[in-house]
């Protein structure tokens, strides 16, 4: 297969050669055409990245003033504000108009690693104009949101921390490390580097770690999810018991081997294991550790851990993947053959109007899609369209039955 | 029958290449081999269009995304016990997602955008001029200072990195030191003129 392979490389780097030269004075549309006749992989490769090219054309509405079209990830970022009016948008539209007329790009902590990034820095352009920057003061020791809330706050130290839907924290900057413990609910931290204060996340007995590094940690009840977009994150698991290892020192021996391989060397690996009859699929549990064998995980970029009260399973996934778990940031969920019965817990977290499934038979059903957190009824409307679901509305209730 | 084959090519077959390629993960599992593997499948699809078009051009895709796949398994020794049948449901599965078709354009649009933002500085700046401003590749490597060459060889790469995140790949455009010495080695290749 090795031919083949080579083959889609050079077909795919030609062709995107020649678009690139497309429009340069030594564009030789007769040798192009001959290299298109050439073969049918050079045909497959120029359509689907010329289609692609021409696609991106449409990033322009991102720039230019399009009220209609930005609309709804900026309403959902600020979710908790007065109507926004159009010339609002247009004024602040220009903060996005030009990338390519910042030669040295102003440093932007929050939205470089944000899923919608351009969409996003205009959501942020209309937090301060609406008098949001009063977050940019220095902050009280707890912060909390309610149903359907989200909160971006800036902590002294430079460290920033978005609190999703329903949550609680309490934060203490100390001289010798950073403290914050995460009662209810969910955040995500971009960590300020300071090597000699270490930022700790408390959430009941287990303590995640970091100098300078981004991660989500969601909590639902004994349930902790972690999720690691960028640096290392290190999670103790701090037992009543045994307690002779002290958790202060990590041996690299406990530290699951498979976590420390990227998501697509570890599925190749698994997968062409000699007589491995059943590949691991991508984004399959990686390495279920029982707090007997390890008192310390390290969760580098890509890892998203579950430590329930005595197991903690740890997975890698593609960083697309990861931004989309954390699309949350921008008011956003996204669904990927997400089953209907974990679509409604989710929108359920946002909102005090609850989904309910009454019939087990549409619970299995898989859909995907991107949709404001707080906003149910595209969501309710788009599932009566393409699938067998009838919904009522019962008091605060929706209720969903097969139909 | 008006249109030319790239137009059927992308209306008829391209839009299914997010649900394919999510499919070949799920099932074929190697990663280094999916983008090859739908690439045959559509070299496959072009040949048979080519001398006639199929009438529906979904089931055909996944038929001939299905046969290839048997065939490579027979051919690789692997025995994956449940390719088979969930190939059989395959069709019904992928007509039950109308939801998400219904997302798709605004979700192409944000994983556009996202994909941009994560260019390598230098990549996205040269992008968005030749895409965006439409600016000639002259002009482009007039205002960053930067020699022709190099617009091109950002143009290159980013145009491939602009494509898997169009059709919605599970793959990182910017992983790592690959694309951090990518666009070290092309500006290093003329010197900065300010």
């Amino acid at each position: 297969m090795a031919t083949e392979r080579i083959s889609r490389e050079d077909a795919e780097s030609a062709a995107a050669a020649w678009i690139a030269r497309r429009d340069t004075p030594d564009w030789d549309a007769t040798a192009f055409e001959g290299w298109l006749a050439e073969s049918v992989s050079h045909r497959v490769a120029y359509y689907r990245l010329n289609a692609a090219w021409q696609e991106a054309g449409r990033l322009r509405i991102l720039r230019g003033v399009d009220p209609a079209t930005i609309e709804a990830p900026v309403d959902s970022l600020v979710a908790d504000s007065p109507a926004i009016s159009a010339p609002d948008l247009a004024n602040f539209s220009e903060g996005v108009q030009d990338p390519a007329g910042r030669p040295a790009r102003q440093p932007r902590p929050f939205v470089r690693r944000a899923p919608w990034v351009l969409a996003a820095s205009v959501a942020l352009g209309l937090c301060a104009a609406l008098g949001f920057y009063r977050l940019e003061r220095a902050p009280p020791d707890r912060f909390s949101t309610v149903v359907g809330g989200l909160q971006a706050v800036p902590l002294a130290d430079g460290s920033r921390v978005t609190l999703n839907t329903d949550s609680e924290l309490q934060v203490s900057l100390e001289p010798r490390e950073r403290v914050v413990s995460l009662d209810r609910g969910e955040a995500y931290f971009e960590v300020a580097k300071d090597k000699s204060r270490p930022f700790i996340v408390n959430v009941g007995p287990k303590r995640m770690i970091a100098v300078g590094t981004q991660f989500s940690v969601r909590r639902d009840g004994d349930s902790i999810q972690v999720i690691v977009t960028e640096g290392t994150v290190r999670m103790e698991v701090r037992r009543a018991r045994a307690s002779s290892a002290s958790s202060q020192s990590p041996t690299s021996a406990q530290v699951p081997r498979s976590t420390q391989t990227p998501a697509s060397e570890q599925a190749a690996t698994s997968s062409s294991a000699p007589g491995s009859a059943e590949a691991v699929p991508q984004g399959s549990p990686a390495s279920l550790s029982s707090p007997g064998s390890a008192d310390v995980i390290l969760l580098p970029a890509g890892s998203v851990a579950r430590a329930e009260a005595d197991a903690v399973l740890v997975r890698n996934e593609p960083l697309t993947e990861i931004e989309q778990r954390l699309s949350w940031r921008s008011g956003l969920l996204t669904f990927r053959d997400t089953p209907l019965a974990d679509a409604v817990a989710e929108f359920n977290r946002y909102n005090e109007r609850k989904i309910v499934i009454q019939d087990p038979r549409i619970a299995s059903l898989q859909l995907g899609g991107v949709f404001r957190s707080t906003n149910i009824d595209p969501f309710i409307e788009l599932l009566g369209q393409g699938f067998p679901v009838r919904a009522t509305q019962e008091g605060n209730r929706i209720l969903l039955t097969h139909n | 029958m008006g249109d030319t084959l790239e137009e059927w090519f992308r209306r008829e077959i391209l839009p299914h290449e997010a649900a394919l390629v999510r499919f070949l993960y799920r099932k074929w599992v190697k990663f280094k081999d999916v983008e090859d593997i739908r690439h045959d499948i559509y070299v496959r699809i072009l040949e048979a269009a080519e001398r006639e078009r199929p009438t529906q051009p979904k089931a055909f895709l996944f038929s001939v995304a299905r046969n290839l796949l048997i065939d490579r398994a027979r051919h690789d020794r692997i025995v994956a016990i449940d390719l088979l049948e969930d190939l059989d449901t395959l069709n019904v599965m992928i007509d039950e997602v109308s939801p998400e078709r219904r997302a798709s354009g605004r979700e192409q649009l944000m994983r556009l955008s996202a994909l941009f933002d994560r260019l390598p500085e230098r990549r996205r700046q040269v992008v968005w001029m030749r895409r965006i401003e439409d600016l000639p590749q002259k002009e482009i490597a007039r205002r960053l200072q930067i020699a022709e060459a190099t617009v091109e060889k950002h143009l290159v790469l980013g145009i491939r990195a602009l494509a898997e995140a169009f059709y919605g790949h599970a793959r990182r455009p910017d992983s790592g030191a690959e694309d951090a010495d990518a666009e070290q080695g092309a500006d290093a290749e003329q010197s900065h003129g300010d």
